[in-house]
């Protein structure tokens, strides 16, 4: 029997696209079922490539198989599955089809293997995403649609201009494989890709998707959208040196403002960019060790967000907004959607028996056996920074009596049905972590997370830092929780560059219709004058003057013109 | 009256959760001295992890108080009851 060489992807596109006239039971079996049949081609095939076409004398590679993309593979599909869950609770027809689109170009993208083809599925991932956005029944989603169309644009445009730089140097160059950031084409292709894992600068645009996307739309652009960026980063910039610096920003200012900002959707956009930093500074760490721990970071904070928006999601549906100052009641009303909320941000935070501290204590040994202190020194920290700033700053908020809340239920089944299957994957890779390392890069990759002078440090760390908070908070040294809007970057953009935009619009169509006017004036008088002078012919008798030199310039003209035709 | 009850809830979570924390770095520390560490740097002292610990909460103490005096603004009136609307 041959073997189906389709890429995953592509199945579900097709899904995405089939949802439009699919009946509403139906949808979620059919993504099911599309989910199932993408990981069954994932699973089912030795490495390798395999469609390779030829189109304007490039080459297509449609599918290629190796660990790196395997492991980012699994993790997108678990995803969908998982996502398409918590949705059913919801009927919006064009909102499923926008996030399953952003899945399959996601996961198109992992599996093709030439620039041009992983151009066109990201940029369809990243169109997708902005369709979530615009799909999402939140108040300013639409604004929030149209600034990520505007990263979505310079991204893509880098992107092109990156390619063709990169073809430039010879046609038989679209293998997408390394490139060298300090080449032409290989800077703007880094540039691109640091747009879209939210790199400094360009960080806003996650937590600004995450925070007005819906709660499923926000969890879907979390998951895949950076994600995809770290995959591109890996394969085509591993061991770069600009990396680490990058990433060590990234994890400052990630932590910087999510145990500052009150909204705990953005907060957790802001704790996203924190640990992409993590994968950033990894990648840019030329062992093996660290390129293997790329892929089970990105694998193990793909479920730990995934559960933590999903969870926020459920609260954000039954109280209207996720504000850290007005969680109050929700752990007596909603102890199960509490329960998820917490456990989440602690597995951010690390938690030994959740998913993400298998990858960051391997991080960890692979930033000390590259004797890289300061980054282990930032990267143990802020574990400890989430662990205090916000998982427990959840704890303490969801536990505050409240009396003026009208009751509230927990989430409807499928919601939690989704949010706790993600909790099942965070914990039993957590407890069971070999499976994930087996499917690293790294083929001979013999780490055990839970020896005692790994597990040890790691509770030290998180419980010192929990205790020594939680006494701060007691002694009123922590700033009260208040409803507040923290400035970023984007405020410039969103404030007094917009408002700068505007002003200049106005003087611009000001000037223009001045402009316009003036000229409509020139030429009315212009025309007045012609008029004036036409009827002057045609009565040249009024002035005899005027009438002799009227008839000899017309004369004139004719002798011209007769002796020209002779 | 009605602020008394109030307090005490909120104060019972936070001992809670401190009870927990303080157990598990006990636990933590215990072991940290009980075992042979081929650690690396701070983490190869007795504490040096609490001590990690301890600095990251001062560090996020003094952003959250840095970005509340620096950055915090007033949020506009966000309305978001729209999204209760689309769910069974």
């Amino acid at each position: 029997m041959p073997a189906i060489t389709l890429n995953p992807g592509f199945v579900l596109i097709l899904c995405a696209l089939l949802l439009f006239v699919t009946p509403t039971r139906l949808r979620l079996p059919l993504t099911i079922l599309a989910s199932g049949v993408a990981l069954w081609l994932l699973l089912d095939r030795n490495f390798g490539a395999a469609g390779v076409v030829a189109q304007i004398g490039l080459p297509v590679v449609l599918l290629n198989l190796d660990a790196l993309n395997q492991v980012f593979g699994i993790a997108f599909i678990a995803a969908t599955m998982l996502l398409a869950i918590y949705a059913g609770a919801r009927r919006h027809a064009f909102e499923d089809s926008a996030i399953l689109l952003l899945g399959g170009g996601a996961v198109s993208a992992l599996f093709v293997g030439d620039l041009i083809s992983f151009v066109a599925a990201a940029e369809l991932a990243g169109l997708a995403a902005v369709w979530t956005l615009f799909a999402s029944p939140l108040r300013r989603a639409s604004a929030a649609g149209a600034r990520l169309l505007i990263w979505c644009g310079l991204e893509g445009l880098l992107f092109l201009i990156g390619v063709a730089f990169h073809l430039s140097a010879g046609a038989a160059n679209t293998a997408f494989t390394r490139l060298d950031a300090h080449t032409l084409g290989g800077g703007f292709i880094f540039a691109a890709l640091l747009i879209r894992v939210g790199a400094p600068g360009a960080h806003v645009w996650l937590k600004d998707a995450v925070s007005h996307a819906s709660s499923v739309g926000g969890a879907a652009i979390a998951v895949f959208s950076p994600m995809l960026g770290v995959y591109a980063l890996a394969r085509l910039f591993p061991g770069d040196v600009l990396l680490p610096p990058i990433g060590e920003a990234m994890i400052v200012i990630g932590a910087i403002f999510a145990v500052a900002d009150d909204d705990l959707r953005r907060a957790a956009g802001y704790a996203l960019t924190a640990q992409l930093g993590v994968c950033l500074v990894l990648i840019g760490i030329p062992s093996p060790l660290a390129q293997a721990d790329v892929s089970a970071h990105a694998f193990t904070i793909i479920i730990a967000f995934l559960l933590l928006l999903l969870a926020l999601g459920m609260a954000l549906m039954r109280t209207d907004a996720t504000r850290a100052s007005d969680l109050s009641g929700v752990a007596r009303q909603m102890p199960v959607t509490t329960a998820f909320l917490v456990l989440a941000a602690l597995a951010v935070a690390g938690l030994p028996w959740l998913a993400p501290y298998a990858s960051l204590a391997l991080a960890l040994e692979a930033l000390a056996q590259a004797e890289q202190q300061w980054l282990w020194l930032l990267v143990s920290g802020l574990c400890a920074a989430m662990a205090s700033g916000f998982a427990m700053r959840i704890a303490i908020g969801a536990s505050r009596p409240s009396s003026d809340r009208a009751e509230l239920r927990e989430a409807p089944f499928q919601m939690l049905l989704g949010a706790g299957l993600a909790l099942f994957l965070c914990i039993a890779v957590g407890l069971a972590p070999a499976w994930l390392y087996a499917l690293t890069p790294t083929t001979a990759l013999n780490f055990d997370p839970f020896a005692p002078d790994r597990l040890a440090p790691q509770i030290e760390l998180i419980g010192a830092g929990g205790a020594a908070y939680l006494l701060l908070v007691a002694f009123r040294a922590v700033p009260s929780e208040r409803p507040v809007r923290l400035l970023d970057l984007d405020a410039l953009y969103r404030g007094p560059a917009a408002a700068a935009g505007r002003w200049i619009g106005v003087v611009l169509i000001r000037v223009y219709g001045g402009w316009g006017a003036a000229w409509r004036r020139l030429w009315l008088r212009a025309g007045d004058a012609f008029s004036a002078w036409a009827a002057r012919c045609d009565r040249p008798y009024l002035e005899q003057w005027a009438g002799v030199a009227h008839f000899a310039a017309i004369a004139a003209v004719l002798a011209i013109i007769l002796l020209a035709r002779l | 009256m009605s602020n008394a009850p109030k307090a005490s809830k909120r104060r019972g979570a936070l001992i809670v959760w401190l009870i927990i924390c303080l157990i598990a770095t006990s636990a933590a520390i215990a072991v940290d001295f009980l075992t042979a560490r081929p650690a690396y740097w701070i983490a190869a002292r007795p504490l040096g992890r609490a001590a990690i610990g301890l600095a990251a909460v001062a560090f996020v103490v003094i952003a959250a108080w840095l970005g509340r005096f620096v950055l915090a603004r007033k949020p506009p009136v966000e309305g978001e009851g729209a999204h209760a609307g689309d769910h069974a």
